[in-house]
């Protein structure tokens, strides 16, 4: 950490997402990456709006540098075990009971979603395209 | 030409890896690693100073204390009877693999059957950021408010115990534990649960049983493998 200790929890994932988007464009042959595209839950407790706040300054001197960010943003959702309806619990007065057949067996189905999907790159024509098979990915529960 | 490469990686990933690394260094040991979080006031250090003395008559235990700045606390955790190290932030809200990996450095990991380390105080981004502890534990007190599992879903979602502390206070306070409770399994079906109050020592027995049954199965654990 040591001189950006004193920086919010948004400057080593802003670092992390960085080394994934470098990663993923060094295996496509990109010559600049463009487009980022996160996916991040409402109650991820990640805001990507302060990622974008370093990115300059992070980015600076790699292909990502200048690269616009595309947040998909998943609504808080819970799905009901009885009836399946799905719903978003907005006001904590409502709780989480099941506002169809009023039932608490219910479970969190989104709003936790906090990954990189893709980005966009500029690519030389003559350079193979796509992500490495050999890639280690997972899409986060 | 622009072209669309798929990623699928999580935004945590580097954090997470580092996390592993914490995991093994516990495990080639047969340390059981626990991550203590709540927000501030809600008794994390209490409950460290209540349970360590029962602890060590038969475990060695290790804590590392994240605060922002100070050793306040983990002063009192060492006079408690743990061989303490603090981390100071410096503003950061919560802990880190990384920071946990410089706190091992200074631990002697190879005399701890316990370690717990003690989260800065936020019910938000601990959740975020895995250590490399082998249980999640929220510490949840009375006066918070029975609201909490509602307005802090990811917190409550991503944690193996749960421990509802200060319930002296019951009377006095307005907390519908039935309301509560109902957030909590919507979010966190069958979660281990115990109430405490660190005043009273109400529940403290059961905690530490626990516990001393969790760092009895990874030693044993660690002995087969």
């Amino acid at each position: 950490m040591s001189d950006e200790g004193k920086s919010l929890h948004e400057l080593p994932i802003a670092q992390g997402i960085l080394e994934s988007v470098l990663r993923a464009a060094a295996g496509s042959g990109a010559t600049r990456v463009s487009h980022i595209h996160v996916v991040v839950g409402d109650v991820s407790g990640v805001s990507v709006e302060c990622v974008e706040f370093y990115w300059d300054s992070i980015s600076r001197g790699t292909l990502a540098h200048g690269a616009a960010f595309h947040v998909r943003r998943v609504p808080f959702e819970m799905t009901c075990l009885v009836c399946s309806h799905t719903f978003s619990p907005t006001a904590a007065a409502l709780g989480y009971d099941c506002p169809s057949c009023g039932g608490a067996r219910v479970r969190m189905s989104h709003g936790q979603e906090c990954y990189l999907e893709a980005i966009d790159v500029d690519a030389n024509d003559d350079a193979e395209t796509g992500s490495d098979p050999a890639h280690e990915s997972r899409t986060p529960s | 030409m622009s072209v669309r490469v798929p990623v699928v990686e999580a935004i945590t990933k580097a954090n997470d890896e580092l996390a592993r690394l914490n995991r093994a260094r516990l495990d080639s040991r047969g340390i059981l690693g626990l991550n203590i979080m709540a927000s501030p006031g809600a008794g994390k250090t209490s409950i460290i100073e209540c349970i360590v003395p029962k602890l060590s008559r038969d475990l060695r235990v290790g804590v590392i204390e994240g605060d922002i700045a100070t050793s306040f606390d983990a002063e009192r955790a060492a006079a408690a009877g743990a061989t303490a190290v603090q981390i100071n932030t410096g503003g950061s809200c919560h802990l880190e693999a990384q920071m946990v990996s410089q706190a091992l450095d200074q631990l002697p990991l190879d005399a701890l059957d316990l370690l717990i380390v003690e989260n800065v105080g936020n019910l938000i981004c601990p959740a975020t950021f895995a250590l490399g502890t082998h249980q999640n534990i929220l510490v949840a007190s009375v006066p918070e408010g029975d609201d909490k599992p509602y307005k802090h879903p990811r917190m409550y979602r991503g944690v193996q115990v749960l421990i509802i502390n200060k319930v002296d206070l019951l009377p006095y306070v307005r907390f519908d534990i039935e309301r509560f409770r109902r957030g909590v399994n919507a979010l966190n079906e069958g979660v281990l649960t115990f109430e405490v109050s660190c005043t009273t020592g109400a529940g403290m027995e059961a905690l530490v049983d626990w516990v001393r049954a969790e760092a009895a199965a990874r030693r044993a654990g660690a002995v087969q493998t």
